[in-house]
């Protein structure tokens, strides 16, 4: 034990010598490379995390809040719906509840009123009670073009941007292809009830599938359906994220029992397969970036070795042990790469990740920060300390069991 | 002291090259012994084997009657650090190291405690007349100088034996002629036994005895 505590002590001495008394040069470059290393880990984790973070927010804000409550299994309406959303907004940590008719409507649109060139197609609707929805939904945040709807509304619609087909969405999408607010379309419920309406409003959220959407209010949907008191669903916002499952109890344990509580990840399989390949892809980025990192500082200390060899060569020809010149070399490479991460997260946390949340990526996918997850600092520190590690022990090996004549003779 | 009985090195390769072909010697304590040869005749190679550098393929070595030959690398290690001392033909200094660190290295690796070891280290370099350097860098150094520092690193920690593999080689005549002064001063003074390749005809004045080899034999002891 006092030999392996004495061979740490004298392996550090080697080491810290090595460092403060290299050449500055070759040290600012190692750490330079090992900076850029970390970043390109924990760049590459942060865009893939903040279009992760992108794609649930826009679930959870525009399509199912935190809870989307169901109907029951063999219910097509959830019932007593005034008492369930004063229930739930009662509770504490509630934002607010909003219930929901949802259905697909069949929209047409004849912008030369000539019925000869009618663009048409079927898009899911919610209709919605506005003061309880914006408690809820940001969606009306996202207007582009005229206004959302009002409690007033009737005879409103306001179209997400790839129905109306404006507003930068690709021109062979199947839309309305230019709808304007004040245009009037036709809209066909999926009871046959066929109503006209004028398009107050144009949302552009960037939201995979809340731009695909149609907003009317809760009233048309009642009369055209001949319904009130229930809904199609609820959403319930919580003024947390990762409680979903706590709440659920909770709104069981009130006696809301004959429906189908879920969290938004239950329902939202597609962002949710989204957000899983992009968590794979991330995976083995980060895998081939901590390749990268350990090829690096492999090669960084094995020409360092191999410009060594003689002095390693005395070091042994003096009586010092193999390990500790193997471990010298492994606390200059976790020196390097402990450089690599303290100074990678300065300019990571002081410079990068301020710019891209002042200037947010602007994606396909909605506008994107970069997140820096606990897991991915972790897994990028650890990784290239790990990298660091064997990118030090392996050349290092292969330095020392070489024979003293051959290391200090050639 | 030192007994090499029947030592043999071959080098395996395409062409296997015998270089020492049976020598048998022995060195007494605190003798003063100069190994002399041509070029090739396997002096280098003997000093090899004995300073445990290399695994004879043939004969033994003893240091006070213990077989060294075949002992572990790590037992080899070991016994360098504890029983020998090393003067290569170059300024084997570690760069990064300055001179008193250098000379202190072999203590620190015997676990020896810091006070003692600078004090040891001070009295070695006063030895070779380096104490005023003791916090200079290698490059900051002579030939000369750094040679002086080798062996101050090579006496500090009192080894049984100090080789010297050619240590004047690249040195001018008056450095030469320091060195080797300076290891007949430690022979005399201090009793250390030492054994030193060297090509100069001018050294075997100062030493006790010559070994002379040709072609990996002994031809001659004076």
């Amino acid at each position: 034990m006092k030999e392996l505590v004495n061979n740490l002590r004298i392996s550090l001495f080697l080491a810290y010598r090595g460092i403060v008394r290299g050449n500055i040069g070759t040290i600012l470059m190692t750490i330079m490379m090992m900076v850029l290393a970390f970043l390109n880990l924990v760049f590459l984790s942060s865009i893939f995390t903040g279009i992760s973070k992108a794609i649930d927010s826009q679930a959870i804000n525009m399509m199912y809040g935190n809870i989307l409550i169901k109907p029951g299994k063999d219910d097509f309406y959830i019932k007593d719906v005034a008492n369930k959303i004063r229930l739930i907004s009662g509770l504490p940590g509630v934002v607010g509840a909003s219930s929901h008719y949802v259905d697909s409507l069949y929209i047409e649109f004849d912008p030369e009123q000539d019925g000869l060139d009618v663009k048409s197609g079927n898009w899911i609707t919610k209709a919605v009670n506005i003061n309880e929805d914006r408690l809820v939904s940001n969606v009306s945040d996202y207007i582009v073009e005229g206004r959302f709807l009002d409690e007033n509304s009737r005879d409103e619609i306001v179209l997400g941007r790839d129905v109306a087909g404006t507003h930068g969405t690709d021109k062979y999408n199947s839309s309305l292809k230019g709808v304007k607010v004040g245009d009037k379309v036709y809209a066909t419920f999926s009871n046959g009830i066929r109503r006209e309406y004028r398009v107050v409003g144009i949302f552009m959220s960037k939201s995979l599938f809340a731009d695909s959407m149609i907003y009317i209010s809760k009233n048309e949907y009642q009369s055209a359906y001949r319904v009130n008191g229930v809904a199609n669903e609820i959403a319930v916002k919580l003024d947390q994220d990762n409680l979903e499952e706590k709440y659920i109890k909770i709104i069981k344990s009130l006696g809301i029992d004959d429906v189908d509580i879920k969290s938004w990840r239950e329902v939202n399989e597609l962002g949710g397969g989204i957000t899983n390949s992009f968590t794979m892809i991330k995976g083995m980025l980060s895998a081939i970036g901590m390749l990268v990192a350990a090829v690096t500082i492999f090669i960084i200390i094995f020409v360092s070795v191999v410009n060594r060899r003689k002095q390693i060569g005395i070091m042994k020809a003096i009586g010092m042990q193999e390990e500790i010149i193997i471990i010298s070399y492994i606390w200059q490479s976790l020196f390097y790469a402990l450089c690599g991460v303290v100074f990678g997260l300065i300019i990571m946390y002081k410079a990068i990740i301020p710019i891209f949340v002042t200037y947010p990526l602007d994606f396909p996918v909605g506008y994107v920060s970069l997140v820096l997850s606990n897991n991915d600092l972790w897994t990028a520190s650890i990784g290239l300390i790990a990298s660091a590690f064997i990118g030090g022990l392996i050349p290092s090996l292969m330095g020392v069991k070489e024979s003293i004549l051959k290391l200090i003779w050639g | 002291m030192i007994n090499v009985i029947d030592l043999h090195k071959t080098y395996m390769g395409k062409v296997p090259t015998t270089v020492l072909r049976g020598i048998n010697i022995e060195v007494g304590k605190g003798e003063f012994v100069a190994i002399m040869g041509k070029s090739g005749s396997g002096k280098s190679t003997l000093l090899h084997q004995l300073g445990l550098f290399d695994v004879p393929t043939k004969g033994e070595i003893f240091y006070d009657g213990e077989l060294v030959s075949d002992l572990s690398e790590r037992e080899k290690n070991n016994f360098r650090l504890h029983k020998l001392g090393y003067v290569f033909q170059e300024y084997a200094l570690l760069p990064e190291l300055n001179v008193i660190e250098s000379v202190y290295l072999p203590l620190k690796m015997q676990s020896i405690d810091q006070d003692d070891y600078i004090l040891r280290s001070k009295e070695a370099l006063d030895k070779v007349g380096l104490a005023h350097r003791m916090n200079h860098m290698p490059n900051e150094l002579s030939g000369g100088e750094q040679q002086r520092v080798a062996i101050a690193r090579a006496i500090v920690g009192r080894p049984k034996i100090l080789f010297a593999d050619e240590p004047c080689a690249n040195l001018d005549s008056e450095s030469s002629e320091m060195v080797v002064d300076l290891f007949r001063k430690l022979n005399k003074e201090l009793g250390q036994t030492i054994v030193m390749v060297t090509h100069e005809p001018d050294d075997t004045k100062k030493v006790d005895r010559v070994i002379r080899l040709k072609n990996g034999v002994v031809t001659n002891e004076e």
